[in-house]
């Protein structure tokens, strides 16, 4: 790589030197145990070697790009991290990333770790998401070829990355992506796709099911292959003001764990989670209209069985080819995002509707609607959202509405006999420019519910000095504790519940494209989404510092 | 445009014409005849609702390997606090100690078998449920390379239990070996949380009650001669307990003699006994 870097360099410094950019990103944890906030229980907290408290993430990524060529690589290092499981402890370093493409007038060849999608990756996603640890770039080849300037097909083959090796089983794909227009004047367009993924899993994995599935009694016996193929269909058909998008994903017989099937042991008693043999198909449709001062977006969608990994034996986010559209609104405040859904691949029925609309350059508003079940009925999710902004002029602006919520704690924290949290979460936020560079920020919320950790008060002063400081405080407090709940901290002779206040202080340092934060945090337990893959976090007692940098 | 439709056609045909697999042959479940005994410490708990599951693939394994599977179930710390409705509470340092020495793992229920941690699998502890039958036949098919005899003798009067464990070898080799000795009580009706139910009156198995040596095993020997058995006895005196358990009627020694080898140390050979006065 060094080679071809300083290849094309040494070529590019007699005519054209070519494009060097690249990114730093770096997370540096103290964890300081605390056993009443659940701050225990990991080897960062619990070792008695104090440098174990420590631990961080490093990414550092190098591009450059010179005629047609563009060369990238990528170090990760790991220290005593926890990304990798939040209740343990990970060290690691290497490269995370190297790949080489070229492109010649209508061919584009690509080697190494390569990041694609197929329509809205239902079948096929390679993609990077470092706060869940999720890294899943194909390691192998791509080819793409525009056959005229509205149609290009594109075919790829290699294993998909885990850390710095591979996962087992060989992925292969192609896709084809076309855009017409009907004519100059016509404001019809449409941009219809098809793909095609064909996962192999490899012998070792075929092994372990084999020595599995031979176990099975009677009926429950299921086949095995080799290969499972997916196929997409998808469009999006822009006409005027809308523009809908709409996909069919289809999964041929494919072996995969389902959590909820019964199997039968030798003993004769049924326990739950078996391997099962099923085709899978999601259906997603997504339309919006937009008008001046107004915006409408609908999305539904209907999933089944379609568990899609690299290897069947992997589970939580390990392993996954594809990609599921989260169906609910990505909510930033810190309450409202307290409860997020997982998207669900073997059974799930999800709308969703948002409306925004500005009454005049002063007044805004936005309404969301989501609703999440499995197929068989069984309530998962459900929001109801409303924001309204109002803004005088660039001098202050004020925003405030109200959530509630129904989420299914059980699924999507595998926490056994909890009810179903319901909550109601007005919030308000408060913006103050006293000077172009001068500003403050007020956020509150509050979310009541009797269910989970009980409700919550939540309060952020954020003071910013542009264009290089902001300082930030911020606390959130247990105000109601529930009762019943296991999971509340409780004082240790009395065993009454107590009210936690969970604080944060932090300074933010920006510097061009130079990013420096450093906060002390307490952290509740909580959910961690991106894209709605989530996942469980502890709580987190500690100083967290991070920097990133592009160039 | 025609070459474009033509082309679209095409593609569409290959891909959805599909592809035939012809599949693969599941042969019966293995039945491996071995002089070993292989130990399975599983990590589980009252209030994890999965462990149920877990606990029936050691039964399973029980069931068709009599002979050759001693089981211990360590309630450590991790969804193992006692449910409102339990009576009594199985964790203590031991276990916890036990559990976290295996760490780390993803999740509950986890196993540890022959504490090994196999090359295909991340961790030493395997929290793949389905991954520990075929693990422990590949650990049954090893040869075996000791004979591990152990015996007891309880005083119901002063509750004071002698266990001997006779290791022979089979092998001549010098090293680092460790034995460990754990008590296990079966037979105890209890909670326990299976999936979103509460089992009230659910069979607890195999549950580690305190081990008589070191969590990672007590020096044993560092040589052995083939055929020249090596003897060990420990003395215990059994707890008397108001709330029922310590049942003497259902206590089992379970014991293991390991290899260490730098950060290794495999279990060579398992044994069980039953505490009978």
């Amino acid at each position: 790589m060094l080679f071809l870097v300083a290849l094309g360099y040494h070529q590019g410094s007699a005519q054209d030197k070519g494009v060097f950019s690249g990114g730093v990103e770096m997370n540096i944890n103290y964890f300081q145990r605390d056993s009443l906030i659940g701050a225990i229980g990991t080897p960062q907290y619990d070792s008695t070697d104090v440098i174990d408290h420590y631990g961080g993430e490093l990414w550092v990524t190098l591009n450059y790009r010179i005629k047609g060529w563009e060369f990238s690589a990528r170090g990760d290092v790991f220290q005593n991290s926890n990304l990798r499981d939040p209740n343990g402890s990970y060290s690691g370093i290497g490269l995370g990333r190297l790949s080489v493409s070229k492109r010649w007038d209508r061919l584009e060849i690509s080697l190494g770790h390569i990041y694609d999608q197929i329509g809205s990756g239902l079948i096929y996603r390679a993609w990077e998401s470092r706060p869940l640890f999720i890294d899943n770039a194909l390691l192998g080849g791509a080819i793409k070829y525009d056959l005229t300037d509205y149609l290009k097909v594109r075919a790829f083959a290699g294993k998909q990355k885990w850390i710095f090796g591979v996962n087992p089983g060989e992925i292969s794909g192609i896709a084809l992506d076309g855009f017409f227009s009907f004519g100059t004047e016509s404001p019809l367009t449409i941009s219809p796709g098809i793909g095609f993924v064909n996962r192999r899993k490899d012998q070792v994995t075929v092994d372990e099911l084999v020595d599995v599935v031979r176990n099975y009694i009677g009926d429950e016996r299921i086949e095995l292959g080799y290969n499972n193929q997916a196929y997409s269909l998808y469009n999006t058909l822009t006409y005027k003001n809308i523009t809908w998008y709409s996909e069919l994903a289809l999964k041929g017989l494919e072996t995969f764990r389902d959590p909820t099937a019964l199997q039968t042991e030798v003993t004769g008693v049924r326990t739950f989670g078996k391997y099962v043999r099923e085709r899978g198909s999601v259906i997603y449709n997504s339309i919006s209209f937009a008008r001046k001062g107004l915006g409408i977006t609908v999305e539904v969608k209907r999933t089944e069985n379609f568990n899609f990994r690299s290897d069947p034996t992997l589970g939580l986010n390990l392993g996954l080819i594809n990609f599921m559209p989260p169906m609910n609104r990505q909510n930033t405040y810190r309450l409202t995002a307290r409860y997020s859904p997982a998207t669900q691949d073997l059974s799930e029925m999800a709308y969703q509707f948002d409306v925004s609309y500005k009454f005049n350059r002063k007044l805004s508003a936005n309404v969301n609607y989501s609703n999440i079940k499995t197929l068989d009925g069984t309530t998962l999710y459900r929001e109801y959202f409303t924001e309204w902004v109002y803004k005088q002029k660039r001098k202050w602006q004020l925003s405030g509405g109200v959530q509630i919520q129904n989420y299914n704690q059980e699924v999507y924290e595998v926490k056994p006999e909890v009810p179903l949290v319901k909550t109601i979460t007005p919030f308000a936020e408060f913006l103050y420019r006293f000077t172009r560079k001068k500003s403050l920020r007020i956020e509150t919320q509050y979310m009541n519910t009797d269910q989970d950790f009980g409700s919550w008060l939540f309060a952020q002063v954020e003071v910013g000095l542009a264009p290089h400081w902001i300082f930030e405080l911020s606390g959130m407090y247990n105000s109601d504790p529930n009762e019943n709940s296991s999971s509340v901290p409780r004082d240790p002779e009395t065993k009454e519940v107590l009210n936690i206040l969970y604080p944060t202080v932090g300074v933010t340092y920006i510097y061009h494209s130079n990013r420096f934060n450093l906060r002390y945090v307490k952290q509740v337990e909580g959910i961690v989404c991106s894209g709605g893959i989530c996942r469980l976090e502890p709580a987190f007692s500690g100083v967290r510092m991070s920097f990133s940098s592009t160039f | 445009m025609k070459s474009i439709i033509s082309f679209t056609l095409i593609i569409v045909v290959i891909l959805f014409s599909g592809c035939r697999e012809y599949p693969i042959e599941i042969p019966p479940p293995k039945e491996v005849i071995s002089n070993r005994v292989v130990l399975i410490e599983e990590l589980t708990g009252v209030s994890c609702p999965n462990c149920p599951a877990g606990a029936e693939k050691v039964e399973a394994l029980l069931f068709d390997y009599p002979d050759n599977v001693v089981a211990v179930a360590v309630h450590g710390k991790f969804l193992s606090k006692p449910l409102d409705v339990s009576t009594y509470d199985f964790r203590n340092q031991e276990a916890e100690d036990l559990e976290n020495s295996f760490k780390p793992w993803l999740g509950k229920p986890a196993a540890a078998i022959n504490r090994v941690h196999f090359p295909d699998y991340d961790f030493q502890a395997v929290d793949d449920v389905d991954l520990w039958r075929s693990y422990v036949e590949q650990e049954l098919e090893k040869d075996n390379e000791l004979v591990l005899e152990l015996s007891q003798n309880f005083d119901e009067s002063t509750r004071e239990l002698v266990i001997t464990a006779k290791a022979t070898p089979v092998i001549t080799e010098s090293g680092n070996y460790r034995i460990g000795v754990v008590i296990t009580e079966g037979d105890i009706v209890d909670a326990q949380l299976d999936q979103g139910m509460i089992l009230p009156a659910y069979v607890h198995n195999h549950v580690f009650r305190t081990m008589l040596t070191d969590i990672e095993g007590d020096p044993f020997t560092t040589s052995w001669t083939q055929n020249e058995p090596i003897e060990q006895q420990f003395t215990f005196t059994v707890p008397t307990s108001e709330d029922g358990l310590w049942n003497t009627n259902h206590l089992e020694v379970v014991a293991f003699i390991s290899r260490v080898d730098g950060d290794r140390n495999e279990v060579m050979q398992a044994a069980k006994v039953k505490v009978e006065g």
